[in-house]
């Protein structure tokens, strides 16, 4: 067993799939803070009805099943789609079946556990106290957002990006139907352990594992260690 | 001077307040809990948009509701010292002190080092909010709101989550404010004790308006609020 597994890893069968998954997580993380905090705060502070829709559109990978929703998306950015046919009638571009199609899958499985938590540190009653203080200190709405909000959700905004970053990794149902599972251009970790188990090598699928479980706990103590801090 | 005449709403009950803040000295804003004091200074302060009225100081219009013309409350120019410090936990005590001037743009009318000397708290300026004392914190809050003073400075019960021992050294601070600086001073409490020691004049404030106005010791004997005020500072 342990010399198969020396095998899988020295064959460099493992390189694809576990660099795409590293590239996926890093263009999810680096989503995440330039889209999805902001959309934490706006739905935190907003009661308009675009903020509802915006929170419900963001709560919906963790409500409903990835690979029906992976489904409604194919039909959506495909290229007849609803968003599709216009973004490939004005760049030529296709996303889906394309590896930035993997780095969407992510973004979106990760979306909720972001958006939910940290909308949760901007609404309680102490930030928007200390948020009010500051205001009437001088400082306008952005300043109050960079140098107030951002600051005192940072614990949060940390343990959230953690989280995500864990359902990047491992994500399947969505960047199934948008990535299509094509060997050597979109399978991340997950889908070659899924592929694996298929053909019957179970050594790869093994070895895989084995390369998650080291992702997964390396977030686990990342998270430990901010709530750790947290509690300093 | 600050002036005001100001309405406004809140679900069932309808606030109407108007009067006036003259410059170095303390108004005290009297009322019992839910008369509507936090809701006044809330107004003036720009964190709660009247229904109609006029806000000014010093002959600059805060805001007029027959233009639409309302200043955000960032550019008021207001100090704020709240029932709770209100210290943003991150940053030490001499950053909150500095904030108003650093990051929001304000022209204390005193440097730094006289307003930390004023207040006894030079040698805390390295320290964080969790590491002071209830009174160290309200303190450092006054500074703040000092150095955060153009227009005038607002107290809303400064001494109600500080510890009753601490009362007396944190009032007796309170006391030399006005003579730092010619701004208008509004002092809110339902402390008669409080208002006696601290106030020039004071507004009575009931059932959603101000019932009386002018020296703090006439407001009190006329309005008979002496005695039930006392037992509710001792409660």
């Amino acid at each position: 067993m342990l010399e198969s597994l020396q095998t899988v890893f020295a064959s460099g069968e493992l390189a694809f799939p576990v660099w795409l998954t590293l590239r996926a997580c890093a263009c999810g993380l680096v989503l995440f803070v330039l889209l999805a905090v902001p959309l934490a705060f706006y739905t935190a502070r907003s009661k308009s009805l675009l903020s509802k829709c915006l929170l419900f559109a963001s709560t919906l990978p963790l409500i409903f099943p990835p690979v029906a929703l992976g489904y409604l998306l194919l039909l959506l950015l495909g290229r007849n789609g609803l968003l599709g046919a216009p973004l490939f009638a004005a760049t030529g571009l296709r996303l889906i079946f394309s590896e930035p199609a993997v780095y969407l899958a992510a973004f979106i499985a990760g979306l909720p556990l972001i958006v939910r938590p940290v909308r949760e540190a901007f609404t309680s009653p102490r930030m928007r106290d200390l948020e009010e203080a500051a205001r009437i200190c001088g400082l306008g709405p952005m300043q109050v957002f960079l140098s107030v909000s951002l600051p005192l959700a940072r614990n949060a905004i940390a343990s959230a990006l953690l989280l995500a970053l864990a359902r990047c990794a491992g994500e399947v149902g969505i960047t199934l139907m948008l990535g299509g599972n094509i060997e050597g251009r979109t399978t991340t970790l997950s889908l070659e352990i899924f592929n694996a188990v298929g053909r019957g090598d179970f050594d790869l699928a093994t070895g895989l594992c084995i390369v998650l479980a080291a992702i997964a706990v390396s977030l686990y103590g990342l998270l430990q260690l901010s709530r750790k801090e947290q509690s300093l | 001077m600050l002036q005001f005449d100001l309405t406004k709403t809140l679900g069932e009950k309808t606030f109407r307040f108007s009067g006036e803040a003259p410059g170095g000295a303390i108004t005290v804003i009297l009322g019992r809990s839910g008369s509507g004091k936090t809701t006044l200074a809330r107004l003036l302060a720009g964190i709660l948009e009247p229904d109609s009225g006029t806000i000014s100081c010093s002959g600059r219009t805060l805001y007029e509701s027959s233009r639409s013309f309302s200043l955000a409350p960032e550019k008021r120019g207001v100090g704020f010292v709240f029932q709770d410090h209100r210290l943003l936990p991150h940053r030490t005590v001499r950053d909150n002190i500095l904030l108003p001037v650093r990051l929001g743009g304000r022209s204390p009318h005193l440097p730094l080092k006289a307003v930390m000397e004023l207040l006894q708290i030079s040698r805390l300026a390295d320290r964080y909010p969790r590491s002071l004392s209830g009174g160290e914190a309200q303190r450092v809050s006054l500074a703040r709101a000092m150095m955060a003073s153009e227009s005038f400075l607002i107290m809303d019960e400064p001494l109600s989550s500080v510890d009753p021992l601490l009362r007396a050294d944190l009032i007796a601070f309170f006391k030399r404010v006005p003579a730092e600086f010619s701004l208008p001073v509004l002092y809110i409490t339902h402390s008669a004790a409080e208002a006696r020691f601290l106030g020039d004049q004071a507004l009575f404030i009931q059932d959603g308006g101000v019932m009386d106005r002018g020296p703090v010791r006439d407001v009190l004997l006329r309005n008979r609020f002496v005695q039930p005020f006392e037992e509710l500072a001792d409660a």
